[in-house]
């Protein structure tokens, strides 16, 4: 197939557009923060498919403009080509390796999953309510509730989220995780953050007029400071349940 | 403006009848019924609601159903689609012929209910690329929203509705429709057949497209669905009237759609053109075989759906309610169980046109043809294992995603054998880089990209990450637009010149594609970048960083909108005022580019004969078809030389029978005739006089007809015949089965495997083999004649007479009774009569000489009168006995008076010389 | 006849055959395809119904407003079954008698009797519907129940229109040629088509 006067243009153009793929690949900056450990896992497995997506790219391009501009009609020329109807060893090949490449992405597509969603031992359980348009997070104890999600990190959480009307979706960029929230049944979504610092949590399901600013914040802290709000949140809902007696008043209310 | 070259002799025989009635019968007519129906429905419903009793009873979204759905049919009917069909329906005669309302004469046909496969697909087109315009129009609006990164224009409701009718729009009445229209216009030339197999339901099908379109076109009008055109529950069942609209018209154009692809089935199946096997027709055909089956098995899902949310939202099932145990998620298995199968409508329909165009435009075989073909079939039948791909994220059973990402994956591998085998077929081939190449070769680039991207959407954890944001706009529209709108406006331009015989300008067909290509690549191509680094879909406010991106992403489909204008501005340019275009522009091979630009009213003089496969470039000498067409067409691919059936008969030559089987073969268009009268054992000028009756009779009716006598068997004629031209087919003509010496000896099989050509076999009945023809160009002549039948002179006679020119005999024996024609002496000389009639017949028989014989009970004149009012005849001729009745000249006068202008002779023959049967 | 002979040259490209498909009846296999897009439609009612029953209710039937299980009338529908499956075999009866025997009256008789009986089991439905106790508000089983069984009452009722056209046109015999049976066949085949669907109804929704 390849004549040694095709394999030098070839090799260039190669060169030329693997070379415009692969700097478009690497010299803009696709990738958002890392901030958990699903994201990692999720980033590797995605640069694998992009790299193997740039080489296909690259090696139809290539042979597109190669054969436009090689093999171009002179003008006036209205000869037909040769006759060539197939070439059995080729169909094999490019049938084949494909079928290898996707096995490998689908491997370990399969394996960066079920990682990323182990289930471990201490994680820590929110549970989320999302309506339109708002979220709220209620944490282990059923005491406290927050408008945001604020998080210890180093620690798996596990969201189990309800939806009070139609389908919302919990969407955090920086942790690779989305999950939709559907009425009528609890979805759960893991994620194990290990960097400190505040994410937006993002409606991913169109959900009506406010689907657009429907967002709120997940905020990853240091386990003390996690403890800390934990705590005051927990004083400050026990004293909107029973009110501080007033100055002066020296026994608590009898029953 | 006729779109259609004018017809040569129509060879069906009829006439063409025009639909009498002016364009505004008909538009009154609809409007009427759509007005009628409509009310109707309003009362129909208010009735109902108050005989059962229910409260309350007005609920709006009832009424906006039912005089939705009704409206619709109303205006079908008002438009006439169903006219023929009623009258059918309650008994009324009905010409099944009639081709009143087929093909177009002016420009008024095209806003008429018409049957032509061709107007259809000229009216599919004009409606499609209308809302691609209006569509379009949605997006740019989409867009000047997005131009700022927080919300602008109107409210978030009226930005919701903008994406959700674009993206319906673009999808069920551009896309899908788009595919249908070409494959309207342009299949049924490709297979060789005179139009689709239901004319009458491919009109219903385009008109459907009226109210279905404006259902969903106009619901912004009343407050626009806005879920999305997904149209999840429990988002939908938010929607008002808007989104009832939606979900009725859904109905009608899934409808439509589903009654053209059982069209398209039963055409292909059906009537495809002999010699075309499934694996000599074009990849066009397998494309939209397998799509249309996709249409058939998958649109009910959406259908079902969309009647389960509709129920739902307005008589208050709980199909999908929670509370009252139903399933959100079962909505969306439903809906994408059909609506993913539909990308791949909107997709398999352009692979096969780019297979036609990279053939075509490379001068080379489709490399690996099986492929494609199996490739295609294989996509449509995965196809219908994936569409949880669309839901990873749902909260659905969570087994269940990985095996949808193997089998999303497995998809991957038939596209990538395609896009493999589309660089092989232009790999060493002679490219000529048109419009509809470019378009091709854009498509193949930018399909790349957005198969990529969809890979990585199977891949679970990416598609976790990316799915929801403007990852997916992003891969959609690159497949979509890469793979149905470049698709589609590569076959537009391919196929501009076969449609409306005018060239577009290639000028600016090359700058149209150019300005689209580097405006789509220039919007789109940002959007992954956008989704991975967090941008949602479906927002009309978005984060400030993104906010210069988009505000390029909008200039950008300014660039591109462009581009459009530029393609619409060269379309109608060149339709109206471009130059005109031959019959094969292209140089293609297959069927459509034989006939002439745009095709006569039934595309084909005579069915083609396929007999190789559609891409047979490079081969010298190599036929995809034989196409019998009129000389302006003419060219080095089509026939305009007849080909040759040689026609083999003995005594059988003069026979009604054949001579029927010929001039039906001829009426095909494609042959002319040369006999061979294979003389085994008898008289071979007695051959040579039945032969040339035989000739005679054909060249009255216009058929291209020769022959010769041959001595010998039937291989020795057609031997003799295929030593001075080419013989195509052989017609054997012989006596039946049991009477036949030459089937006896197993002549039809014999003759097929020493020629190996086809053999018909005509059965020709003794009685008819011997009965002359009273056909124009044979000349009847009347014999009138007593003891002088069964004389040699009678025999000479008429032998000179055949000599001169063909004749065929009637003998009449007048017996000049004057008592009652039953007693025993009249009943003797009738017999003897008899006798001496069938003496006649056989000795002229001899001679190769036709006749037959009546007896009559009256004299000389009368049967002079029955010969020229009963018989026709041309002549009348009476063979006098020297010494009998008829030599007087009274009876001469007689017969000559009862003649009136018919020619009488009389001729004296010697009555004691019996006539020998072997008499030359 | 000589016993060698001699082969006549002549171009390769004979007349070739018509293809096998044009020999299929244009009609029938319309009907084919038009019955295949009918199963899909009662599929996707038959999916929404499965995971309604499998997905999400905790038992089946499940209990409706007053505590109850929902109940349906097995008894009185398992008689109206086997009224629609002896209607297939009245119109298969009637067109064997045309087929065989030429018999236009059978042909005749046995359309009669199948319509009768499809109006028959339509009667007996629309009488059930108003017994039932339940209505398609009632739950997503009132829903699954009425959409499926309404859907089938209603393509019972297009199959008894198509069978009253045939019988109309049987008794006008406008053109009573071989061509004519492919209506009658189509018909035929979609009522066919209907008692089939309806079984499957019957076996998953009233007996499972």
């Amino acid at each position: 197939m390849l004549r040694s006067r095709h394999t030098i243009p070839l090799i260039i153009l190669t060169i030329v557009i693997g070379g415009l793929t692969a700097a478009t690949a690497v010299l803009i900056d696709w990738i958002p923060i890392q901030a958990a450990e699903q994201a990692e896992r999720v980033d590797s497995l995605m640069w694998f498919v992009v790299w193997a997506s740039v080489a296909i790219f690259t090696l139809v391009t290539v042979v597109l403009i190669y054969s436009a501009w090689r093999f171009r009609a002179a003008p006036g020329d209205e000869s037909d080509g040769p006759p060539v109807h197939g070439n059995t060893k080729l169909e094999i090949v490019w049938t084949l390796v494909p079928t290898v490449l996707l096995a490998v992405m689908a491997v370990w597509a399969y394996l960066v999953l079920s990682d990323n969603e182990a289930l471990a031992q201490d994680r820590l359980v929110v549970d989320v309510t999302a309506e339109q348009f708002a979220w709220s997070f209620a944490y282990p104890g059923g005491e406290v509730g927050s408008g945001d999600l604020r998080v210890p990190v180093g620690r798996q959480v596990e969201l189990r989220m309800r939806s009070k009307d139609v389908i919302h979706n919990f969407y955090v960029v920086e942790f690779r995780v989305k999950q939709d929230v559907v009425p009528g049944i609890t979805t759960r979504v893991v994620f194990d953050p290990n960097r400190v610092g505040t994410y937006q949590v993002i409606c991913a399901e169109l959900c009506g007029v406010g689907h657009a600013i429907m967002r709120t914040r997940v905020v990853v802290m240091e386990p003390d400071d996690y403890e800390d709000w934990l705590a005051d949140a927990e004083t400050q809902v026990a004293d909107q349940a029973s009110p501080a007696p007033a100055p002066g008043t020296t026994e608590p209310a009898q029953p | 403006m006729a779109t259609h070259a004018p017809t040569h002799s129509d060879p069906s025989g009829h006439a063409h009848h025009v639909d009498p009635r002016p364009l505004s019968y008909w538009w009154k007519r609809a409007t009427l019924w759509s007005a009628g129906s409509f009310l109707f429905s309003f009362g129909l419903i208010w009735f109902m609601r108050t005989i059962f009793g229910m409260d309350p009873l007005w609920v709006s979204q009832v009424y906006v159903t039912a005089a939705a759905s009704l409206t619709s049919i109303g205006f079908l009917i008002g438009i006439g689609c169903f006219d023929w069909w009623w009258q059918w329906m309650t008994g009324r005669r009905v010409d099944g012929e009639d081709h009143s309302m087929h093909g177009a004469h002016s420009w008024r046909d095209y806003f008429k209910v018409n049957t032509d496969h061709k107007v259809i697909g000229v009216q599919y087109m004009a409606i499609v690329f209308t809302f691609f315009v209006l569509a379009g129009l949605l997006a740019e609006a989409v867009r000047a929203e997005l131009f700022t990164a927080g919300q602008t224009l109107g409210d978030g409701e009226t930005y919701n509705g903008l994406f959700s009718v674009h993206a319906t729009v673009m999808i069920f009445l551009f896309v899908i429709p788009a595919f249908a229209g070409l494959a309207n216009y342009i299949l049924p030339i490709m297979i060789g057949a005179k139009d689709m197999a239901f004319p009458r339901l491919n009109a219903l099908s385009v008109w459907m497209l009226i109210p279905g379109g404006l259902m969903m076109i106009l619901s912004p009008v009343f407050g626009a669905f806005s879920a999305g055109w997904t149209a999840y529950v429990p988002l939908a069942n938010q929607g008002g009237t808007g989104t009832t609209l939606f979900e009725v018209g859904v109905q009608v154009v899934g409808a439509s759609s589903i009654a053209t692809a059982i069209n398209f089935l039963v055409t292909i199946f059906t009537m495809r053109a002999p010699g075309m096997t499934v694996w000599r027709m074009p990849l066009l055909v397998w494309a939209n075989a397998t799509t249309s089956a996709l249409v058939v098995f998958g649109t009910p899902f959406i259908a079902g759906s969309q009647f389960m949310t509709l129920f739902d939202r307005v008589i208050g099932t709980q199909f999908f309610d929670p509370a009252g145990g139903g399933d959100v998620i079962a909505y969306q298995h439903i809906f994408w169980f059909y609506s993913h199968p539909a990308v791949y409508i909107m997709m398999l329909p352009g692979f096969g046109i780019i297979s036609e165009i990279i053939a075509t435009f490379s001068r080379k075989p489709i490399f690996g043809y099986r492929a494609l073909a199996f490739s295609t079939v294989a996509i449509a039948v995965l196809g219908f294992g994936v569409w949880a791909h669309h839901m990873f994220v749902s909260g659905m059973a969570a087994w269940l995603r990985v095996p949808m990402m193997i089998t999303t994956i497995i998809i991957a591998i038939p596209t990538g054998v395609k896009i493999f085998s589309w660089l092989g077929t232009m790999w060493g081939g002679k490219i000529h880089l048109k419009t509809p190449m470019l378009y091709a070769m854009g498509f193949i680039g930018v399909f790349v990209i957005g198969g990529l991207s969809g890979v990585m959407l199977a891949v679970i954890p990416v598609d976790i990450q990316v799915t929801d944001t403007y990852f997916v706009v992003a891969h959609i529209h690159y497949v979509f637009v890469g793979g149905s709108v470049f698709t589609i406006f590569a076959g537009v331009h391919y196929w501009f010149p076969k449609m409306t015989g005018k060239m577009y300008n290639e000028t600016l067909g090359m700058i149209s594609f150019w300005i689209i290509f580097i405006g789509f690549n220039a919007t789109f191509m940002p959007m992954h970048w956008l989704g991975i680094q967090g941008m949602p879909r479906r927002v009309s406010a978005y984060d400030e960083r993104f906010e210069a991106v988009n505000q390029f992403i909008g200039i950008a489909s300014i660039v591109m909108t462009l581009g459009f204008l530029v393609f619409f501005y060269n379309m109608i340019t060149s339709w109206r005022s471009g130059p005109k275009a031959p019959w094969n522009p292209w140089r293609g091979r297959t069927l459509e580019w034989l006939v002439s630009s745009p095709p006569s009213l039934f595309n084909f003089e005579a069915t083609p004969q396929v007999v190789g496969g559609p891409y047979q470039y490079g081969i010298p000498g190599a036929r995809h078809a034989v196409v019998f067409a009129p000389e302006e067409i003419g060219g080095e691919l089509t026939e305009t030389e007849k080909r040759t059936i040689v026609v083999v008969a003995d005594e059988t030559v003069a026979s009604a029978a054949l001579i029927d089987e010929v001039r039906h073969r001829a009426s095909e268009g494609l042959w002319r005739f040369t006999f061979a009268v294979a003389n085994e054992d008898g008289d071979s000028r007695a051959a040579d006089r039945r032969l040339q009756v035989a000739l005679s009779v054909l060249a009255e009716s216009g058929i291209d007809a020769s022959g010769t006598v041959v001595e010998g068997d039937p291989f020795a004629a057609v031997a003799a015949v295929s030593a001075e031209e080419d013989v195509h087919e052989v017609m054997l003509a012989t006596y039946p089965t049991g009477m036949s010496a030459w089937m006896a000896d197993d002549m039809v099989d014999r003759l097929r495997k020493s020629t190996g050509l086809g053999v018909t076999r005509v059965v020709v009945r003794p009685e008819d083999a011997r009965a002359p023809l009273s056909l124009p160009g044979v000349s009847q002549v009347a014999v009138v004649a007593d003891e002088g039948l069964g004389t040699a002179g009678l025999v000479a006679a008429l032998r000179e007479r055949a000599d001169r020119r063909p004749i065929g005999v009637i003998l009449l024996s007048p017996m000049n009774l004057t008592g009652p024609g039953w007693t025993d002496e009249a009943e003797e000389a009738r017999s003897a009569a008899f006798d001496r009639v069938r003496a006649a017949i056989d000795g002229l028989q001899a001679v190769g000489v036709q006749s037959r014989g009546e007896v009559l009970d009256g004299d000389a004149a009368a049967a002079a009168t029955i010969a020229v009012t009963g018989h026709r005849a041309d002549e009348i001729l009476v063979i006098a006995a020297r010494g009998g009745r008829l030599e007087s000249d009274e009876a001469l006068a007689a017969v000559r008076a009862a003649a009136g202008t018919v020619p009488v002779e009389r001729i004296v023959v010697d009555a004691e010389a019996p006539a020998s049967p072997s008499g030359s | 006849m000589a016993t060698v002979e001699p082969t006549i040259s002549a171009p390769s490209q004979a007349t070739p055959p018509p293809s096998r498909g044009s020999q299929i009846s244009m009609g029938m296999l319309s009907m084919m395809f038009f019955i295949g897009s009918e199963v899909m439609l009662f599929g996707s009612l038959f999916a929404a119904y499965f995971f309604v029953r499998f997905n999400v209710a905790d038992q089946w039937p499940p209990l409706n407003s007053a505590g109850e299980p929902f109940e349906l009338p097995k008894i009185i529908t398992g008689v109206n079954t086997a009224i629609l499956v002896a209607s297939s075999f009245t119109i298969h009866w009637g067109e064997h008698r045309l087929k065989h025997y030429g018999d236009r009256k059978g042909l005749e008789r046995g359309l009669l009797v199948t319509m009768f009986l499809g109006g028959t089991f339509l009667l007996i439905q629309v009488n059930e519907y108003i017994h039932l106790g339940f209505t398609p508000q009632d739950q997503a089983f009132g829903s699954t129940f009425y959409t499926l069984t309404g859907f089938h009452g209603l393509h019972v009722f297009v199959g008894l229109t198509l069978l009253t056209l045939c019988y109309i046109r049987v008794k006008r015999a406008h053109d009573f040629t071989p061509q004519w049976s492919t209506p009658l066949q189509a018909s035929s085949l979609y009522w066919h088509f209907v008692d089939v669907v309806w079984v499957l109804l019957y076996i998953l929704v009233y007996l499972v």
